[in-house]
């Protein structure tokens, strides 16, 4: 039965190549394929050259599955297909039959067969399960194409396998890595947007400690410096022993919280990492010298002497923050004055080493009081730290001073540390590195940026522009303080261009761009901002007068803005005359050493 | 208000700063004018301008009340918050007043010595 139908479908076939009289290739007509078929038999030598050549493992089968020749060994042995071999059995199938048995109707290799053979298909090229009776135990990949030829008047089949199974274990494995992948990629997504979301609420914190810092500054200080202020002037007046003792109580206390509360902002910002330092070039014997003479007053009427020395080697000028080094050294300086209560105290500064660029330099401060245990000497620079509550009591402090000495000797890439004997004194140093100053190099920084004002003279410190008075244009939209800070000015010996627009501010700088000193400028007014007349004036080229913001706000954002518009500095309002004064001057006496934005 | 303190800081003898604060409600009433009409008119961003002017000058002159009041108009008008803006334009009002008649106390009972005229204050460098 089963012969009879492979019969009809070969005499299909058959007629129809014959017909077209094609002795080789395949034909598809209305959808079907037909074979132009031709006795293999006299090529069956060049057919198993050429079989026996490739290395995927070949047969070539009639459609009753029996193997016209192979290219493999049947397992039973021997590499040719005889007669008697059937297919399934070089493919390890059982029933290793004619593919006739009704198992074998499921067969993929079966059913592609007799697909080439009813001409429905060029070919077929697929993977399958093996074997496809029973369980299956390997992967296999299957090419069966009809040949144009025949035997016997069968037509002939080409089957090719391949075993997969290694490939198909390691695409496997392939894909549950990926898979691992994929959920790695995504566990990792999600840590990332965790970590965003955390470092958003960590910003907002941030702004919002920020904040809350620019409040507590102003809050807390403005009535606290009403009650100094008060107790000043009722101290002034006429009042009793007892009350004056009580006043003095209110005014040292309060004294005493205005700087816990200076100390917890510094300490607050560095923290924070908001603390900035300033880079500006300065000079140490003036600095030192000035400092000792704030501090001396604090020593009332002990018998200490307070001296100061700075080598001959260290630089006549250095580039680093005056203001915050003042800070430590009054700090150090403050508590030796406390701390001592007779003999000296003394501020040595030395030159530890000197590179191209910079030098670090040694704040040595020596006292002749009271002394720190050895082993106490390491936590004194912890924060709220003091040697006990009663020397606190005794000697007053918030306990953050040297902390933030510490820190701020970091940021300067330096070191605080102590030595001292109880009994003999102590000393305490400071190490900081700074930039040397060169006019040569300051020079060529402004070089290309200028607006041809000549770099500092001699020292870096020209004063002839204080002597002679500066010429400062003042951009003010408010009308009082406008005239308050030009009459400030003008009392300060100055000449002031004041007005009230960007626009104007513009005009002026264009027309006098040769005479002028100095700018002050107001960041918000309205239509062209502070900000922006900077901006449009650097724009300008006009890079060597300095530029001073006055603003309401006082926190870094605000500096920062104002800084990378192009200022060179900023001043806090409400406008005071020591603090405008005293800003003028300090940028006056850069002369044309004028940077913004580093 | 602590005149002594704050002429101090400032730089100001005690009769130019009475001038200065003369000078300063001069200009606060035309502002608290001119913010009364912006509010009827809803020009908020005219209001902000004015009390922002008005803040200016109390900071610097260390007017706590007027420089509170006029904090709150800016923020409110930036906002574009109206409400409660009329209560607060009348409690400037009256603090305005209330600094007047301060001054004109103070005035009465020093005696002004004039450092710097009026004419200077209000001199050509106005617009």
């Amino acid at each position: 039965m089963g012969e009879g139908k492979r019969l009809e479908h070969l005499e299909i076939a058959r007629p129809l190549g014959d017909e077209r009289g094609r002795t080789s290739g395949l034909e598809a007509s209305h959808g079907a394929l037909h074979l132009a078929g031709r006795d293999i038999e006299p090529h069956m030598e060049l057919v198993k050259a050429l079989l026996g050549s490739i290395d995927l493992e070949t047969s070539l089968v009639d459609p009753n599955m029996r193997v016209i020749w192979a290219n493999c060994f049947r397992p039973s042995g021997g590499r040719e297909g005889g007669s008697a071999s059937y297919l399934c059995e070089l493919l390890e199938c059982s029933p290793k039959g004619d593919g006739m048995g009704s198992p074998c109707s499921l067969c993929p290799v079966v059913t592609a067969i007799r697909e080439a053979v009813e001409g429905g298909t060029q070919g077929k090229k697929f993977e399958a399960p093996w074997p496809p009776i029973g369980v299956p135990y390997r992967e296999m990949r299957f090419s069966i194409r009809p040949i144009p030829f025949e035997k016997n008047g069968k037509p002939l089949i080409s089957v090719s396998w391949q075993d997969i199974t290694r490939e198909k274990i390691s695409e496997q494995r392939l894909q549950e890595a990926n898979r691992e992948l994929e959920d790695a990629n995504k566990q990792l997504a999600s840590a990332l947007e965790k970590a965003n979301l955390l470092a958003f609420q960590a910003e907002a914190a941030n702004i919002a400690k920020s904040v809350f810092l620019a409040r507590m500054s102003h809050e807390i200080r403005t009535p606290l410096n009403a009650v100094i202020g008060y107790c000043e002037l009722l101290m002034e007046g006429k009042v009793d022993e007892e009350d004056r003792t009580h006043l003095k109580a209110i005014y040292t206390s309060a004294q005493a919280l205005l700087s816990l509360i200076e100390d917890i902002l510094d300490f607050s910002r560095i923290e924070a990492g908001e603390m900035r330092l300033d880079s500006v070039p300065f000079d140490p014997r003036a600095l030192v010298k000035e400092t000792c003479e704030m501090v001396r007053p604090r020593i009332h009427d002990k018998p200490i002497r307070l001296s100061y020395k700075v080598d001959h080697t260290v630089p006549k000028m250095l580039v680093g923050d005056p203001g915050r080094t003042r800070q430590v050294l009054l700090n150090l300086l403050g508590n030796a004055c406390k701390f001592t209560d007779q003999g000296y105290i003394e501020l040595r500064v030395s030159l530890k080493s000197q590179e191209d660029e910079t030098a670090r330099i040694i704040f040595r401060v020596r006292d002749s009081g009271i002394g720190i245990p050895s082993k106490r000497l390491s936590e004194i620079f912890e924060p709220f730290r003091q040697l006990d509550d009663s020397f606190k009591r005794a000697h007053g402090g918030t306990g953050l001073g040297l902390a933030i000495c510490r820190q701020l000797a970091h940021l300067m890439d330096g070191k605080v540390w102590a030595k001292s004997k109880v009994g003999k004194g102590s000393t305490f140093f400071f190490e900081a590195r700074y930039g040397l100053y060169s006019r040569e190099r300051e020079a060529t920084r402004d070089s290309g940026q200028g607006d041809g004002s000549s770099g500092p003279t001699a020292e870096g410190v020209p004063s002839q522009n204080v002597e002679r008075g500066l010429e400062i244009l003042l951009v003010e939209d408010n009308h009082l303080n406008g005239r308050l800070a030009s009459l400030m000015l003008e009392r300060g010996g100055h000449r002031v261009i004041w007005v009230q627009d960007g626009w104007q501010a513009l005009k002026v700088v264009t027309d006098r761009r040769e005479q002028l000193d100095l700018v002050l400028m107001d960041v918000e007014m309205p239509g062209m901002d502070g900000l922006e007349v900077t901006r449009r004036i650097r724009a300008m080229g006009l890079n060597g007068i300095p530029i001073i913001a006055m603003t309401a706000h006082a926190m870094k954002e605000d500096r920062e803005r104002c800084l990378s518009a192009g200022m060179n500095d900023y001043l806090s309002k409400p406008i005071r005359k020591d603090l405008l004064l005293e800003k003028v001057h300090r940028w006056s006496r850069r002369g044309g050493d004028v940077r913004y934005g580093n | 208000m602590e005149i002594e303190e704050i002429c101090d800081a400032l730089g100001l003898e005690k009769e130019e700063f009475v001038e200065f604060a003369r000078l300063f409600l001069d200009v606060a009433f035309k502002d608290l004018a001119s913010m009364e009409d912006a509010l009827a008119k809803g020009d908020m961003r005219s209001l902000a301008e004015r009390a922002h002017s008005i803040k200016g000058a109390a900071s610097t002159l260390d007017m706590e009340e007027i420089f509170i009041l006029a904090r709150s108009l800016e923020l409110k008008a930036k906002r574009g918050e109206g409400e409660g803006i009329a209560e607060e334009l009348e409690a400037l009002r009256k603090e305005l007043i209330r600094l007047e008649n301060g001054i004109g106390e103070y005035g009465h009972e020093k005696g002004l010595k004039l450092g710097v005229s009026k004419r200077e204050l209000r001199g050509g460098k106005e617009k």
